[in-house]
């Protein structure tokens, strides 16, 4: 696993998070949305973007792995990616 | 006369039966000499009681420049300075160690004022790591031994200051050149400092060394 700050290290240095999922308007949402938000977790195989975060340093990050593979496609700050969605 | 101890090195419990005799460094319980005597490849020493004080905010770096700290330009790297040194441990957090304690004193005094720079806060962090002082020759086989970190290949010039785990503690380690060897610098949470000697003194005894006083 390669942290972006940091660079690459051992997986033993990671705690893995989850996957990174947008919370839909608390005020808006239907409550079914907003159940499925809080319980429903997608367990489908394929590439996904999920927190992680390096425990000698405190630095959390977003990881797109593939999942049927178990294969880190890339890592980057999540401040990152959201200058990356706004361009 | 002599100074007073207040206070015990994080590693107190891991060392005090193999200490010949005690010293008090600024108010800290230290060992100044242990059983044995000679040079050993590789030793290990508790540094515990150098005088540190952390700060980060989005205005830190600006108010040590203020402070006459110098300020190292890459995060992950670190600096020395006349008594001392100072870490940069990401864009906006600092680690300042010194000998000498009323210059810590100063600036924590100064810190816990809520200090601030153009740039913005400054916030005070407290540091009470177990520091460890790694060296000898043979001191890079410890690290290879327990981290997954080779330092054998990085740029000392460059003051590099890694953050891993070693022998599962999560840790600061930088490396110094000296003029006979590299010592490597350790700090990590006081609460795994025990944990933490004794399985490097375990290693570092293998490797023909022991457990030595570094004089502060």
């Amino acid at each position: 696993m390669t942290c972006p700050i940091n660079g690459p290290r051992p997986v033993s240095e990671f705690f893995y998070h989850g996957e990174l999922r947008p919370m839909p308007d608390p005020q808006a949402a239907t409550d079914d949305a907003w159940a499925d938000y809080v319980f429903n977790r997608n367990g489908a195989p394929g590439v996904k973007r999920e927190w992680w975060y390096h425990l000698p340093s405190g630095v959390w990050f977003i990881a797109e792995r593939d999942t049927a593979t178990d294969q880190v496609l890339r890592t980057y700050l999540y401040s990152d990616a959201v200058a990356e969605a706004v361009q | 006369m002599s100074e007073t101890a207040l206070r015990l090195s994080p590693l107190y419990e891991a060392y005090r039966e193999q200490v010949a005799d005690w010293a008090v460094v600024n108010g800290m319980t230290l060992p100044r000499a242990f059983g044995r005597s000679g040079l050993p490849p590789v030793t290990l020493s508790d540094v515990s009681a150098l005088a540190r004080c952390g700060c980060k905010g989005p205005g830190a770096a600006d108010w040590l420049v203020s402070q006459g700290v110098p300020v190292p330009a890459a995060f992950n790297s670190w600096t020395a300075t006349e008594n001392g040194l100072v870490a940069r441990l990401a864009a906006s957090e600092f680690l300042i160690e010194d000998a000498r304690a009323e210059r810590i004193e100063t600036l924590t005094r100064e810190l816990s004022k809520g200090r601030r720079s153009a740039s913005g806060p400054c916030y005070p962090v407290l540091r009470e790591d177990a520091a460890l002082l790694l060296a000898g020759p043979q001191a890079n086989e410890v690290l290879l031994q327990t981290c997954n970190i080779d330092f054998a290949g990085l740029d000392l010039a460059t003051g590099p200051l890694v953050m891993t785990s070693m022998v599962g503690v999560s840790v600061l380690v930088i490396a110094q050149k000296r003029p006979t060897d590299v010592a490597y610098r350790i700090w990590c949470d006081p609460t795994f400092g025990c944990y933490l000697w004794r399985t490097l003194l375990e290693i570092v005894r293998e490797l023909g060394g022991d457990a030595a006083v570094h004089t502060l």
